[in-house]
Parts: C-alpha cells; sequence; structure tokens
C-alpha cells in the first residue's frame, strides 16, 4: 500500500549497479581503488541515514561498528575462518552490539542519544586499544591474500561492491515497507507516532541494528584488505564524521542523497588528498560549513527547490534565502 | 456486554451501553500530577464534551486515556476491559483513537501516507487498507482530491481533517479529540461539526475536547466541566448552557 519505487528508480538503481560491475574494467587498479572508497562511504552514508536520517537520532556510531567489524574479521580470521564467513559475521556482531547498545540509549533524545553513541565509539576503541584478543595498541595483523595486483584489488572491489548493493537493497525494502513509514514518523512526532501505535522503542533499535550491520561488514573488507588493523584507525571518529557530512550533503532522510553525498565528497576528497596533502582535513571542515550555511536540507532538497522556482537562474536566490534561517 | 452488528465497516455497541467508563483517575507528568480523581462516563455512539480553561488537565487526561501518559490511581474500562497499563499500541488496537491537539501530522508525507499510518497498528493487509481509504475519502473528498499532496504544506482545517480521517483509520469505536477548533476559522468549524456528526452516525463514540464552549456543547449531547483537573460539572449539553456557572465562566454572560 505504500508507496513502491517509481520504474526510473529501479532503472536508475540496476543501470548503477550495471555500471559499477564494469568499473574495474574500465579503469586502472588505482582508479578502481578510489571507486572502492567511494562504495565504502557510500555504505557508511546510507546505514546511518537509518537511524540518523529517516528516525532523526544523530548517531556518531558509524565508527564504533565499523572497528567492531573489521576486529571481528580479523579475529575469526586469524582462528582459521575464511573471509566470507567472518565478514558476514562481523556483521552479525555490530548489529548485536547495536541491539544491547539501543535498548541502553535509545530512549536519550538529541543531543544526549549523539553524545552516547559517541561516547562507545570511544569506550569501544579504548576496550581494542587494551584488551589482549585485539592485540591492545598494536593492533593484529591478518592473513594476506594471494594472487596478482589485478586480482587483489578486484576482489576487495568487488567484496565491497556486494555490501553496497546488499545496503541499497535494504534501503530500497525498508523505505517501501511500513518499518520505512514508522520510522519517519517517529522523526517527525515520536508522540504522535506512538499514538497511532508505532512501538517506537522497537523501531528504532531495528533502525539502529540496520545502520551497525553494514558499516560493520565494510570494516571487515576494509581489515581484509589492509591485512592489519588498529584501534587508531578503524574506530576513528572521522568515519561518523564523514557518514554524517555525506549524508547531509546529499540530503538527509532521502534515498539518494547519502550516495550522492558520498560519491561527490569522496571524489573532492581524493582530490584534495592527492594534492593538498596538509589541508584536506581543513578542507573538509570547510565543506561542512558550507553545506550547513547555503544548502543545511542537502544538494537533493537544492536540486528539487532549483526545479520548481525554474531553473539554475533561481539558485543564487535560493542559496541567499536559506542563509537567512539563521538570522535572529 | 453485547456486541452490535456492523455499521458502515465500524462495529458498533447497541445504544446506551457504556464504551467508556473512567473512575477516580488520577495523573499526571513526573513530579506534577494533574488529574485528581476524575469520573466519566462514554456510552456507545455518544458524542460527549470536555470543556475547561487551559490548565484544567483536558489534553492529559486523553493522553491518560489513550496511553501516551501513564496512569497513577483509577480505573479505565473499555468496552468491559480495563485499560491501566496496557500500552498505546494495545489501546489503539482495542479501539481508541487519538486526534492530538495541534493536529501532529507527518509534514514530509502525502496525506495518503499519513492516513495509512493511522492504519498502521492494525497490521492489515493492502486491500483492508485501501476499503478502509475509501472510506475516510467519502466523508472528506477533499483529502481525496489532494491525497498526493504533503500533509505539511495544507491549511489548518485541511490538516484537522486529514488528522481526524487518520484517526479513523484505525477503526475506533471511540475518537478522542483535542482541540477541535483550535486556530480554525468559523466557517471550517462548522465543516468540520459536520463531518463529525456523520462519523457519530457511523456509530464511532466522540470524545471532544474544545474550547470553544458553545460549538462543544452544539455539537455533544453531553458535557463535563473541568477545572484543575476534576469535573466541577457535568450533564446534557441543554443542562450546561443554561447553568450560570457555565454561562458566567465560559460564555461572559
Amino acid at each position: 500500500m505504500f508507496p513502491i519505487w517509481t520504474k526510473n528508480q529501479w532503472l536508475a538503481l540496476w543501470l548503477g549497479i550495471a555500471v559499477l560491475v564494469a568499473i574495474p574494467q574500465f579503469t586502472d587498479n588505482d582508479g578502481t581503488r578510489m571507486w572502492m572508497d567511494i562504495l565504502m562511504y557510500m555504505i557508511l552514508a546510507m546505514s546511518w541515514n537509518f537511524i540518523g536520517g529517516l528516525t532523526g537520532y544523530p548517531s556518531f556510531a558509524t565508527a564504533a561498528f565499523f572497528g567492531l567489524g573489521a576486529y571481528t574479521t580479523a579475529i575469526l580470521m586469524n582462528h582459521g575462518a575464511p573471509f566470507l564467513v567472518a565478514m558476514p559475521l562481523g556483521g552479525v556482531v555490530g548489529a548485536t552490539v547495536a541491539l544491547l547498545l539501543g535498548i541502553l540509549i535509545l530512549r536519550l533524545r538529541g543531543h544526549y542519544f549523539a553524545i552516547a553513541t559517541y561516547g562507545a565509539a570511544e569506550g569501544l576503541r579504548e576496550l581494542a586499544e587494551n584488551l589482549e584478543i585485539t592485540g591492545a595498541a598494536d593492533g593484529i595483523n591478518l592473513p594476506q591474500i594471494e594472487g596478482t595486483v589485478d586480482y587483489f584489488t578486484q576482489y576487495f572491489y568487488y567484496s565491497m561492491l556486494a555490501v553496497a548493493v546488499l545496503t541499497v537493497l535494504t534501503v530500497y525494502w525498508v523505505t517501501r515497507h511500513r518499518l520505512g513509514y514508522g520510522l519517519v514518523a517517529i522523526r517527525e512526532n515520536e508522540d504522535a507516532a506512538g499514538m497511532l501505535g508505532v512501538v517506537a522503542t522497537k523501531y528504532k533499535i531495528v533502525a539502529f541494528m540496520l545502520s551497525a550491520i553494514f558499516p560493520a561488514m565494510a570494516g571487515g573488507v576494509y581489515a581484509y584488505r589492509a591485512a592489519f588493523v588498529e584501534p587508531i584507525d578503524v574506530f576513528d571518529v572521522l568515519f561518523s564524521i564523514e557518514a554524517i557530512v555525506m549524508a547531509l550533503l546529499g540530503g538527509v532522510g532521502t534515498i539518494v542523497g547519502p550516495l550522492l553525498g558520498a560519491f561527490f565528497l569522496e571524489l573532492i576528497n581524493d582530490f584534495l588528498w592527492s594534492h593538498f596533502l596538509e589541508f584536506h582535513t581543513a578542507f573538509l571542515g570547510l565543506i561542512m560549513v558550507l553545506v550547513v550555511i547555503f544548502t543545511p536540507r542537502g544538494v537533493m532538497a537544492l536540486v528539487q527547490e532549483v526545479r520548481k522556482k525554474g531553473g539554475l537562474r533561481a539558485l543564487g536566490g535560493i542559496l541567499l534565502a536559506n542563509t537567512q534561517r539563521f538570522k535572529v | 456486554m453485547s456486541r452490535g452488528e456492523t455499521r458502515g465497516g465500524y462495529t458498533t455497541v447497541s445504544a446506551n451501553d457504556v464504551l467508556l467508563s473512567v473512575t477516580g483517575l488520577e495523573g499526571g507528568y513526573d513530579q506534577v500530577q494533574i488529574l485528581w480523581g476524575v469520573d466519566l462516563e462514554v456510552s456507545a455512539g455518544e458524542m460527549v464534551a470536555i470543556i475547561g480553561s487551559n490548565g484544567a488537565g483536558k489534553t492529559t487526561f486523553l493522553k491518560t486515556i489513550s496511553g501516551v501518559v501513564p496512569s497513577r490511581a483509577g480505573t479505565i474500562v473499555f468496552d468491559g476491559i480495563a485499560l491501566e497499563g496496557a500500552t498505546a499500541k494495545e489501546i489503539v488496537e482495542r479501539g481508541i483513537s487519538h486526534v492530538p491537539e495541534g493536529r501532529r501530522l507527518f509534514g514530509p508525507m502525502n496525506i495518503e501516507e499519513n492516513l495509512l499510518m493511522g492504519g498502521y497498528a492494525r497490521g492489515l493487509k493492502d486491500h483492508e487498507l485501501a476499503a478502509d481509504l475509501e472510506r475516510v475519502y467519502g466523508i472528506f473528498p477533499i483529502l481525496k482530491e489532494r491525497r498526493k499532496q504533503l500533509a505539511g504544506s495544507m491549511s489548518g482545517g485541511e490538516q484537522q481533517m486529514c488528522a481526524i480521517a487518520r484517526g479513523l483509520m484505525a477503526r475506533p469505536r471511540l475518537l478522542l479529540i483535542d482541540e477541535l477548533s483550535l486556530g480554525l476559522a468559523p466557517r471550517l468549524v462548522e465543516q468540520l461539526c459536520a463531518n463529525l456528526v456523520e462519523i457519530n452516525r457511523e456509530g464511532v463514540a466522540i470524545l471532544v475536547v474544545e474550547q470553544d464552549v458553545l460549538t462543544a456543547l452544539d455539537l455533544a449531547e453531553r458535557g463535563y466541566v473541568f477545572e484543575s483537573g476534576r469535573i466541577a460539572m457535568s450533564g446534557t449539553s441543554d443542562e450546561l448552557i443554561a447553568n450560570q456557572e457555565v454561562k458566567r465562566t465560559y460564555l461572559g454572560i
């Protein structure tokens, strides 16, 4: 009954997947590596969108789940598990921790929730830095994959693509399902949603678990590719922040927004990284500020408004009008 | 309690059966107790008004009935079953729908999506939801015309219609409406009242909180006057309108 995606959206989805499958045939290993990074950030941004965008609970726990998945994969593979078993199990561990964490902190709202998720991520990093099973601050090595450089690059590219496609299909399923509407209702008005019979606690926990499972799997791919995990790297809060910035840039709570945000920001990142190594995080901050000032509802909303108001000539006016909402 | 026939899709109970019976209800938020022993009854298919000044506890009372605010003492019996301690979801499923003050529509969803959210708790099949949609569109044709419009972009009156229709989608036997006319033009209030009468005729009991006393008592058969979390007065609408106290306090006559 709830509206499903239009035929065009479906077509775009499959076309997009087809293009991504073909990419390693049209670019060199370095290009494939960059596209793998884009896919990874797409996974993080889309996953954050479940809890931060649809449900309206700003989570900083992306890094926590990413790190959990990375460590789970590393530890299991060191005990002889094959990658294709270890990586999905990393997702399960991520989702389980999200379940337990969610029960504890999803009764908090707004800033308090954000701080609690950040605290959880930092807490996990501290744990990893001190436990024996995680190799403490030294980190742990993983078995190396064998084969040519081409094989190596494409193996991880396609692994990441598989997780990304799984994420997109889940987004598709959730947004056409009662679950997605329940989440949006919670975001818009948790009390009113409750009056209609939406059991908010249950829904929020499911959204939090969805925001955990795919980053954890992506963390697994990341760990096996690097063949090494250390706390400071895989629990880096930048994973959380970039996921949020990408979702904001594209359009919070939209389906395509986080995909576009991840794509553009990672392209910009890659460019800055290779040309201005020192300043690249400063640029990231600058972009964040510009987004919040000029298009607080994201590029998707901007595109819609430009279309409604008659083309690009209106763009300047819309951007200026957006800045006015901060005037007291 | 005898279940009556199904009329217009809504299950009704034969007239004069008590549908909702509240006794000694106390409740409030955290440290603040608002309700201090409220007794109230609504019969099946009846339309009852609650009037009273700001802060008298009307909204809290409705929220306590619908399970959004927990009760502290007293009983709430709906159709023979005690509701204290039931979750909001269970209460919706039992047949009580709450149309909250200020409409509380989901702004980024269109009208139809908002209405579907109303049928949410029941977990119905698509074709059942479609039939219910047609039924509420029958009462509010303008909503059908604008079904793809975003709820946040409609006028206050249309939003109130959408909120009531959303409440109806849960197939209630009792509809709780908080502040029906707040901020609406008189012509729209008239239209909404006509809609409520129509809904009531189909067998849905209505308990409406309304700050405009004349509108309230014109609409309802009986009324309760809330004061500081207690029932100060109750009676038929004619009795209340004729009452000197009501005239002086609420009508300024």
